[in-house]
């Protein structure tokens, strides 16, 4: 071993590589290529007489026989499918790679015993007789001869053009592969398209492909320019476009057997029906203009997964486990949506009411109110717990409330205007989790006569099929005023059948349905809807504490430099006010920063320099609001819950 | 046979002949005629057999025998019929209105016959059908792909896709269910069910429907001299219909064209128009349905004959989605 500028690069390479190649366990194709890269490191070596021949012959054969063991087994395996795949087709090419089978013959031709012979005398000339009878390969055929021979002649080669190292092992490569055949016999024609096949299943490795394609030439190399003569061109290998194409003029007959196979494996007797699918696609292309001739069926039929005419069903009904319209009632599946599905499926109780009428009474139906929480209701405890005891609370433990504990049907929520009597109604559909109806009189009134009972019907007949249910009817002395002598017929009826269906001889026990009235007007309630409004809930104007409550609450979203005091003093000064009184109230105190900008300014300014809501604003405002009930109001309110309220104070 | 026993009870020639003493290279021949199933065989009159290229006489005597040995051809009381019967699976019409006066829906298992006259919904309610019969079985469907034969060119997919979006399915899929075919002469019609016997083997179908079963006769025929030899391969080709009814149990439907009565006798009559095709589709049809056209999209669908089904009417509509109840 000499000192060579080439020799430590070379070394590390080697060592790399052999490191790589020892403790790596990667897939078949990368462990041949990181061999296939070892042994040109070797005969590059050995070539810029970095190591001695004997050395080099060593290495070589660990690496090679480790190689054969790779392209023999792995390899083999390909082989076997892609030879099961050939084997029934009787091509043309098939017949002519059988031809190649001998390699005796191969032998024969002159040219190639005119090559070898000037090979083995090239070789004599150049290398010592000992270098001859390296058992490089196994078998003492002619072909290892012939492999040794090309073998050394690359390695002359590589001497003057260390660049087309890669000619070395490949021809060994080609050498050892040729061996392959021999062993298999008759075989030789399969694992000649085995390879090919192998090849165009190794995508993305241009190397083995190049190489491959090389060998399998080899093989089939029939008329006499054989093995040798690619030997010697394998230097060409690497920049050889024409080679490829060679090769691909051989691969083709057998793609294009294959793509044959497929076709007639695909095309069924059903040649002349295709799917409606197929069918929209011609009808598109012909609608767009672009005719695409006798291309039509055939252009997309295998992309994808689309299926045939030939295909099995499918069944086309998609996996969707609910559809959210309609509510509840509605089934996914069913071929007719709305409201005839709602008559056609839902018991008895709708049987006798008009479908429109149903549809009217359900579009009344709140699905999700505006949010409100109990903690917006300022003050009312009294009401709230009511409600939670008659409301919320038999929908938590139905099993309790029954009997004696059953929850009232009706509840009355009455009291001067303003005071959050709807309020609460609000509240009530937001967090009872029962359907909830906000009727009104228009609702339940019509323009024919006896349609209107029919409506009153039908409200409480849906709503016995949406239990648990509430009912709010918000101003519900419109609808329940005392039954006089003047009054006209089609409104008496209307609560008689109101009061029918709130407590009659068709309502059961076990119906869960509230009706929840609101008024200002109590004393007018007709006497027999009173008794059917079990509690009856007297809403307050708010007290101090509330009302100081709504001032904070109000205030919460804007900005304002209020002091505690400031606002137990604005809570004392309204007093007599509703909720919607100090509503208004903060609503002018908040415009008072604004009355404040110059009307030129207001254009510009940012909404963050508004200044702060202070007491002065309140004060002013007071002088603006005023109480919307007076002391009188009150009284007659007060005297009513004292006779029939729920709460007497 | 009924339609829920669509793939299970029909028997392919291939599997079935293998082991009984036929060849390999028959059954290919059989196949290639179109019977590709054991009841094709057995229920095909020895005559025909005898036609087909290479089978002999003993030769068919012998496929005849084998091929009734599978298939019970005898009797069976009226009970177990009835039992039958009470299994066929109706296809739904998309009109709840029609498909009670059907009792259900279209029959499987027989031939229905839609007639009248232009635009009263006869390819309508084709479309529809294609679409419904992918339906589950609970729902009114047949669970089963479709096979369509347009003689008239009137096949419309788009129309398929918004009937599915009705039915809430998946449009690609009901899409690459319906098998479409386009006949262009009476010949190539009949071909084609050759293959149609093909394709059911290989899959469930549940709808086999032939858009204008009668417009290329009209033409391919003219004249009473043609006449016999029309009716003669209109019976065939029903013929071979009724066989894939019966052998796969899938509901066929067919559309007919009507003519008008122009003579004296019509002048009395207030409907002058008759279906073509004559007795030999008047017979072949189990279920006959005349369309006529009513108010706006409104269509009027009367029963004509029916082995079963009460004379009465039902109003359908037509509508963007396919068949549908007429709103009042």
């Amino acid at each position: 071993m000499e000192d060579n500028p080439l020799q430590s690069p070379l070394l590390t390479r080697w060592q790399h590589l052999h490191v790589q190649d020892q403790v790596e366990d990667c897939d078949v194709s990368s462990k041949a290529d990181l061999l296939r890269n070892l042994l040109a490191q070797i005969q590059y070596a050995r070539a810029s007489e970095i190591t001695s021949t004997e050395s080099t012959k060593m290495l070589m054969h660990a690496d090679l026989t480790r190689y054969g063991d790779i392209v023999d087994k792995d390899v083999g395996c390909y082989t076997e499918e892609v030879l099961a795949l050939v084997q029934d087709h009787q091509t043309v090419e098939k017949r002519q790679w059988k031809t190649s089978l001998t390699l005796e013959s191969a032998l024969e031709v002159d040219t190639v015993q005119q090559f070898l012979k000037e090979n083995e005398a090239a070789t004599s000339e150049l290398f010592p007789s000992g270098n001859r009878n390296e058992p490089l390969l196994l078998g003492p055929t002619v072909t290892t001869d012939t492999g040794r021979s090309s073998d050394h002649r690359s390695v002359e080669l590589s001497s003057r053009q260390p660049l087309l190292q890669p000619s070395n092992h490949q021809s060994a490569n080609w050498s050892r592969d040729s061996l392959h055949p021999v062993s298999n016999g008759s075989k030789m024609s399969g694992s000649a398209v085995g390879l090919g096949g192998a090849v165009s299943s190794w995508n993305g490795q241009t190397r083995p492909e190049g190489e491959w394609r090389g060998n399998r030439r080899n093989a089939l190399g029939t008329n006499g320019k054989t093995a040798t003569v690619a030997g010697s061109e394998s230097g060409n290998l690497w920049s050889g476009p024409t080679l490829y194409s060679r090769q691909d003029s051989l691969k083709r007959p057998l793609e294009d057997a294959t793509v044959e196979f497929e076709e007639e494996r695909c095309s069924l007797a059903a040649s002349s029906f295709r799917t409606a699918r197929d069918q929209l696609a011609i009808e598109e292309e012909k609608k767009h203009g672009r005719v695409g001739g006798g291309s039509y069926g055939t252009s997309k039929k295998c992309l994808g997964t689309r299926r045939g005419p030939g295909s099995r069903f499918v069944p086309p009904v998609m996996n969707r486990d609910d559809c959210d319209d309609g509510g509840c009632l509605v089934k996914a599946a069913g071929p007719n949506k709305g409201v005839q599905q709602v008559e056609g499926e839902v018991d008895e109780r709708l049987k006798n009411i008009d479908a429109k009428m149903i549809e009217l009474i359900t579009n009344e139906i709140i699905d999700h109110g505006p949010a409100v929480t109990w903690d917006q209701i300022a003050g009312l405890q009294f009401a709230k717990k009511t409600i939670r005891e008659i409301v919320i609370w038999p929908m938590l433990r139905p099993d309790i409330f029954t009997g004696l504990r059953g929850p009232p049907k009706g509840l009355l929520l009455f009291g001067p205007p303003g005071t959050g009597k709807t309020l609460i109604g609000k509240c009530i559909a937001c967090q009872s989790k029962s359907t909830f109806f906000s009727i009104s009189a228009s609702s339940l009134t019509s323009k024919w006569v006896g349609e209107g009972e029919k409506m009153v019907r039908a409200l409480f007949a849906v709503a016995r099929t949406h239990q648990p249910a509430v009912i709010f009817i918000d101003e519900i002395d419109s609808l329940l005023s005392q039954r006089t002598d003047g009054e006209h017929e089609s409104s008496r009826r209307i609560k008689t059948e109101f009061l029918v269906q709130l407590d009659g001889a068709t309502t059961a026990e076990t119906d869960r349905i509230l009706v929840v009235g609101a008024t200002n007007r109590p004393q007018e309630i007709d006497e027999a809807a009173r008794r059917r409004f079990v509690k009856r809930l007297y809403i307050p104007l708010p007290d101090s504490d509330a009302r100081r409550h709504i001032v904070t609450t109000l205030l919460h979203q804007q900005t304002h430099c209020l002091t505690d005091q400031q606002l137990t003093s604005i809570s004392e000064q309204s007093h007599g006010f509703s909720g919607a009184d100090m509503t208004s109230l903060c609503r002018e105190a908040a415009l008072g920063p604004i009355r404040t900008i110059e009307f030129t300014d207001i254009e510009d300014i940012s909404a963050d320099q508004v200044r702060p809501i202070n007491y002065a604003d309140f004060e002013a405002a007071f002088r603006q609001v005023k109480p919307s009930v007076t002391k009188d109001d009150l009284h007659l309110y007060i005297e009513w819950n004292n006779t029939f309220g729920s709460w007497a104070m | 046979m009924t339609g829920g026993g669509v793939c299970i009870l029909h028997k392919a020639v291939t599997v079935v002949f293998k082991g009984n003493g036929i060849s390999a290279a028959d059954i290919k021949k059989l196949e290639d005629a179109g019977y590709f199933t054991v009841e094709a065989v057995a229920f095909a009159p020895k005559k025909i057999l005898v036609i087909i290229k290479g089978i002999s006489e003993a030769k068919a005597d012998k496929i005849t025998v084998e091929a009734q040995k599978l298939i019970p051809m005898g009797f069976t009381t009226a009970t177990e019929f009835h039992q039958k019967r009470s299994e066929i699976i109706q296809v739904t019409t998309g009109s709840k209105e029609l498909d009670k006066l059907l009792q259900g829906g279209i029959e499987t298992g027989s031939i229905t016959e839609i007639f009248g006259e232009f635009r009263t919904g006869k390819t309508q309610l084709c479309h529809t059908l294609a679409v419904t019969c992918q339906l589950p079985i609970d729902v009114g469907g047949g669970e089963g792909k479709c096979l369509y034969v347009d003689t008239e060119g009137t096949f419309r997919p788009e129309r398929l896709l918004a009937v599915a979006e009705r039915y809430g399915l998946s449009g690609s899929d009901v899409l690459d269910n319906v098998a479409y075919a386009r006949a262009y002469n009476t010949d190539h019609q009949t071909q084609l069910l050759i293959q149609a016997a093909a394709m059911m083997t290989e899959s469930r179908y549940a709808l086999l429907v032939v858009d204008s079963a009668t417009a290329l006769y009209r033409t391919d025929y003219s004249g009473r001299g043609e006449l016999s030899a029309r009716q003669m391969h209109l019976a065939r080709f029903l013929r071979t219909l009724l066989r894939l009814a019966d052998e796969f149990g899938v509901a066929v439907v067919i559309t007919n064209q009507v003519v008008a009565q122009v003579d004296g006798a019509s002048m009395f009559t207030s409907d002058p128009k008759k279906p073509i095709g004559g007795h030999i589709i008047a017979h072949a049809s189990t279920t006959r349905l005349y369309l006529r056209k009513g108010r706006g999209e409104t269509r009027i669908c009367k029963i004509y004959d029916s082995p079963c089904l009460p004379e009465s009417e039902a109003m359908f509509a037509i509508n963007a989605d396919g068949i549908g109840d007429a709103k009042e």
